[in-house]
């Protein structure tokens, strides 16, 4: 009966639970006791008990004291509004002092602890203080002091938390206990003065708990009486022997009345003859009274209580009805210690309701009889109309038989039937049959039950409801599973079919976005549905075809019951153009679809097809007017098509050539062999000829120019050849004079540099002046407007390089001028030097052009560089109109400008005098001079020009290098320069060497 | 004013002249066949132009080369622009040539002695 003691901790702790806030257990140790095993397990017991429940909190005894841990505990516990401090200290003290009276009275010591927690939302309780202390006999301290727990886990700032909160009871559970030192029980109390006893039995093995305000006191006192009876029966003197006796004979007396309370043994009140009128003799006759009173009415409750949870637990077990009923049935006969038990359960509402036998158990059996009655009827269907117990003593003979579940084999005395409801519902009807009468509390218990059991009953219906809707929503999820698994397969049909469609199917929005695309788009246009679907489409649409296409939806968003059709070109995604017919309908307002749908089709064939129609007609028509003779012929040299131009020609009528061969009709028989050369090269070529023949007519020979193409079928293999033949003779004839034109001037021309050059200076003449020296002479055309003059006058030796304005023809006829004024100039007998040459020659030129006249047109004129050398004295005198002279001496370059002043035309502001420049010469000098044909050459790897520091540069280092090995330089490196550009101008360079 | 535009060609030069936009530029290569043929739209549009000239006519040229021919012409250009000079306008030549063309750079200064234009050699890094 452990277990039952388990549920009496249990309840104390719940009881604490109810009140919330604070629990305060107190709980003894025996640890200086003299118990037995069974004793010291029992209350290890309880004490794990108190520890489970309030998880995890770890006590050890220490008897150390600690002032501060008794204020805090006395701190916490009037946080509670509504106990005032002294009441809570009046609570402790109450319970030491019951504890030091015990220990002083049973000279026995012990330990207290102290736990005070509270109950958390999880169910746990969570401990923020113990304290354990210690009584003896001789504890005389007016207050019992809590001392400290260590390893008990406080919480920080709990003082926060408890504040405000409710505490709750104070429960001190204290031993009472007799002079063997045997726990007779344990006393307890709370703070609200409401004490209360834990009585156990003298094995430990049942405890009662029982609230009775006196028994805290009648325990004490009695123990207190007891044993100063006891004791000062042993202090008396010899006097008072006789009076010991019948205190003795007393003693025994209460003894043995005490020894029967304890026991639980109530009958016997206690019986002093000596002390009859005593009044504490009364009083404890009083208390007797009413502690069998409690005890009883505690021992009622107990098998009530543990009746309940049987029961409890048998309801718990079962799912279905029957089971339940059965245990429950069977559970409670026997535990009433009735003959038969009936469980019926009901359904429906009053008189549509059922009132069905569920279980029948009578003498300790399963019976199986079935027996339903109707609201009403019988004795069960009264229960259900009334609703309420019903019991009866006085049974009918044929009552079983008649009105009731129950068996005929017994007559039972007494009756017993319980309405099962809960929530104002009922649900069941218990029948109990005995063969003696019920007791009170048995009927009380079997109606306590009445609503456990319904609610069970409850609870499973609307279980085995919940299960049955379970059932159904599952089957009904499965028929859904299969529904989607067709739809699903459905699905896949349409989008095989879709994507196999020979036809594109487009869904735009209202904005041109595409909503949809079906999968056939990637055979047809080589997307992927989702390339496109999500934006417009229309830059793939070729732009000749996207007025139509817009044209289009605006047409099917103004009549959208109409259908449109339209051609159009779309870029397919290997950027192919093909040729689509799209079908629109504007089903904007079909939910299923919700935008413009276009059915489109691969037309490209069809298109080609016509165009080629068409081209072939406009090719016909070109053909038949054409001024060429087209003719087309197979491989076996039979006209297939001749145009009118081939009778215009030959004089032979259209008709004739029609799937003739060539040779049967009469043409000249070159032209035959030649057409037949051309075909047999075609065969073997499969490439076009392009030539010309000679095409004989009646007003004779013609030049064509023939175009035979190959033309191929399908296969690709030669089917057809097709010929043109373009009359070019008068075209011919157009070259023939422009040659004859173009010869007569080159021959002219050339003649003319026939006569430029024999007035020149080559390379051979100069180098008869000048050992080492060069003239790099390079005309833009035939005839040039440079040119190189020397000539010896006395000693001295005149070397110019002159550049004319132009070049070609007119830069030749001004050279010719320059050259004869620079020999009559320096014929005259006197001796000039350069500069004063270079004024009379422009004197010259302005004369002889008369570019003194008024309006001249005078753009013409010449630069020159001119020197005068005398290679005996190696004097040398320069002058330069616009042109310098370089003189390299020893590796080092003197530039002498030219003045800047051009020989010849009109623009002459200021009149300045050519400079002229006297050079004493050294051996090894090098001198250099130019036309700017060579600096302004355009080319090398800029396409810049050549400039005079290239010329400069290279002269500079050409100190030791034979002359002729530096034109040579030149001469590559000008032609190197220049590379693809045209020749900028005629290019003269002069380098002497001394 | 209309605008002469021309682009170049390896035988003449890029010419623009865009009096709104004060744009007057010739540049690059001029040896023309008949440098008369291309010039004297030029030289026209720039008789009209000083008849009402804007208050600075910043003239810019570019050349590469011009042959003897072209360069009378580029002188009776510089001389349209003397003119506005003479009749109390604003003028300049800003004459840019390649740093390393000592050619160029000489023609410039030969230019800028004989007119009376302000010149501005601007040699131009290659």
């Amino acid at each position: 009966m452990a277990k039952l003691a388990t549920g009496q901790l249990s309840r104390i702790v719940r009881l604490s639970v109810y009140m919330g806030g604070f629990v305060f257990i107190v709980v003894l140790s025996l640890q200086s006791w003299h118990v037995t095993d069974a004793q010291r397990n029992f209350v290890a017991k309880i004490e794990n008990e108190a520890l489970q429940k309030l998880k995890g909190v770890v006590l050890s005894a220490s008897a150390r004291m600690d002032g501060n841990a008794y204020h805090e505990l006395i701190k916490i516990a009037p946080a509670k509004d509504d106990i005032r401090e002294s009441e809570q200290e009046a609570g402790y003290f109450t319970i030491y002092e019951t504890l030091r009276s015990v220990a002083n009275r049973f000279e026995v010591s012990g330990e207290v602890y102290t736990l005070i927690s509270e109950p958390m939302p999880d169910g746990l309780y969570q401990t923020y203080y113990g304290a354990t202390s210690r009584f003896s006999p001789r504890w005389r301290h007016p207050y019992p002091l809590p001392v400290n727990i260590h390893n008990i886990r406080f919480r920080n700032g709990y003082e926060k938390r408890i504040r405000g909160k409710n505490l709750d009871v104070l429960l001190a559970v204290v031993p009472i206990f007799t002079g063997e030192n045997q726990v007779c029980g344990f006393v307890g109390c709370h703070s609200d003065y409401a004490p209360v006893a834990l009585m156990a039995d003298e094995n430990m093995s049942r405890l009662i708990w029982q609230q009775v305000p006196v028994s805290i006191g009648f325990a004490v006192m009695l123990s207190l009486f007891v044993m100063g009876i006891r004791q000062s029966v042993f202090q008396e003197d010899e006097w008072a022997n006789n009076i010991r006796i019948k205190l003795n004979n007393t003693y025994h007396i209460i003894e043995e009345f005490v020894e029967n309370v304890k026991r639980g043994n109530y009958e016997k009140p206690l019986q002093l003859d000596d002390y009859k009128d005593d009044s504490l003799a009364r009083s404890l006759n009083v208390l007797h009274g009413k502690l069998a009173d409690n005890a009883r009415s505690s021992t009622d409750r107990s098998w009530i209580a543990e009746g309940r949870l049987k029961i409890a637990s048998s309801l718990r077990l079962h799912n279905d009805f029957e089971a339940m009923a059965l245990d429950v049935v069977s559970e409670l006969t026997d535990y009433l210690g009735a003959a038969q038990g009936a469980f019926y359960i009901c359904d429906g509402e009053r008189e549509n309701m059922t009132i069905e036998m569920k279980a029948l158990y009578a003498y300790n059996r399963k019976k199986y009889h079935v027996q339903n009655f109707r609201y009403g009827e019988g004795l069960v269907g009264q229960c259900a109309y009334e609703r309420a117990v019903i019991y009866r003593t006085e049974i009918p003979e044929d009552y079983v038989t008649i009105s009731s579940g129950i068996t005929g084999d017994i007559k039972p005395s007494a009756l017993l039937l319980v309405p099962l409801i809960t929530n104002e519902k009922l649900h069941g009807i218990l029948e109990l049959a005995a063969t003696r009468r019920f007791t009170e509390i048995e009927i009380r218990f079997a109606e306590e039950l009445g609503d456990v059991i319904a609610r069970s009953i409850f609870n499973l219906k609307t279980n085995i409801r919940t299960l049955e809707l379970l059932r159904e929503s599952q089957e009904k999820s499965e028929a859904l599973e299969q529904q989607q698994e067709e739809l699903r397969q459905n699905e896949r049909k349409i989008h095989s079919l879709l994507e196999n469609a020979s036809e594109v199917i487009t869904i735009y929005n209202e904005v041109g976005t595409v909503i949809y695309e079906s999968p056939s788009v990637k055979s047809i246009l080589g997307y992927d549905p989702n390339d496109i679907v999500g934006r417009s489409d229309f830059g793939n649409i070729h732009p000749e075809g996207l007025e139509k296409v817009q044209n289009m939806f605006a047409a099917l968003r103004n009549h959208p019951d109409s259908l449109q059709k339209i051609e159009f070109q779309y870029q397919k995604k290997d950027g192919n153009w093909i040729w689509l017919e799209s079908f629109g309908k504007n089903l904007v307002d079909d939910p299923a679809i919700g935008g413009i749908v276009l059915n489109s089709r691969d037309i490209t064939e069809r298109r080609v097809a016509e165009q080629e129609q068409i081209m072939r007609g406009k090719m016909q028509a070109l053909s038949e007017n054409s001024r060429d003779i087209i003719i087309r012929f197979n491989l076996q040299g039979r006209f297939l098509y001749t145009n009118p131009m081939l009778e215009q020609y030959t004089r032979i009528p259209k008709s004739r050539f029609d799937h003739a061969l060539f040779t049967e009709i009469g043409l000249e028989e070159s032209m035959v062999n030649h057409w037949l050369k051309i075909l047999d090269r075609i065969r073997h070529s499969n490439q076009l000829v392009a030539e010309e023949m000679p095409f004989l007519t009646p007003e004779g020979e013609r030049v064509m120019n023939v175009s035979a193409i190959p033309e191929m079928d399908e296969d690709g293999r030669l089917d057809t050849v097709l010929m043109v033949l373009h009359d070019i003779t008068g075209q011919k004839q157009q070259e023939a004079i422009i040659k004859k034109a173009n010869k007569k001037i080159t021959d002219s021309i050339n003649y003319a540099r026939r006569i430029q050059s024999s007035i020149i200076p080559d390379n051979g003449l100069i180098r008869e002046y000048f050992r080492q020296s060069f003239i790099f002479y390079r005309a833009k055309d035939v005839v040039s407007g440079d040119f190189p003059w020397l000539k010896k006058k006395g000693d001295a030796i005149f070397l110019a390089a002159v550049d004319c304005t132009g070049h070609g023809v007119p830069g030749a006829m001004m050279s010719l001028i320059g050259y004869f004024l620079l020999n009559n100039i320096t014929d005259m007998p006197q001796d000039f030097t350069p500069a004063e040459v270079l004024t009379h020659l422009h004197e010259g030129v302005r004369t002889t052009l008369r570019q003194g006249r008024e309006g001249a047109e005078a753009k013409d004129g010449m630069d020159v560089a001119l020197c005068k050398i005398n290679p005996q004295t190696m004097q040398m005198e320069y002058s330069g109109a616009h042109r310098p002279l370089y003189l390299v001496r020893e590796g080092t370059l003197t530039q002498y400008k030219g003045t800047r002043k051009a020989i010849g035309g009109t623009v002459a502001r200021q009149n300045k005098a050519f400079i002229n420049h006297t050079i004493k010469l050294q051996e090894g000098d090098a001198i250099y001079f130019f036309s700017d044909g060579l600096p302004d050459q355009f080319g090398g790897p800029e396409n810049f020009k050549y400039a005079p520091k290239r010329i400069r540069d290279k002269v500079s280092k050409s100190h030791g290098t034979d002359m002729q090995k530096l034109l040579q330089w030149f001469e590559d490196d000008f032609v190197k320069w220049k590379g693809g550009e045209k020749q900028t101008d005629d290019v003269l360079l002069i380098g002497i060497k001394f | 004013m209309e605008i002469i535009n021309i682009k170049a060609t390896d035988e003449t030069p890029e010419v623009t002249l865009n009096a709104a936009n004060h744009t007057f530029l010739i540049a690059g290569r001029s040896l023309p066949e008949d440098v008369t043929a291309f010039y004297d739209p030029i030289v026209s549009w720039l008789s009209v132009y000083i008849q009402e000239p804007n208050d600075i006519t910043e003239f810019v040229f570019r050349m590469d080369y011009f042959n003897t021919a072209s360069s009378k012409m580029i002188l009776d250009v510089i001389l349209k622009l003397e003119h506005l000079v003479e009749s109390g306008h604003n003028a300049v030549v800003k004459w840019c040539y390649r740093e390393d063309d000592e050619d160029m750079e000489e023609a410039g200064e030969e230019y800028a002695d004989i007119v009376e234009v302000p010149f501005r050699m601007i040699p131009i890094e290659v």
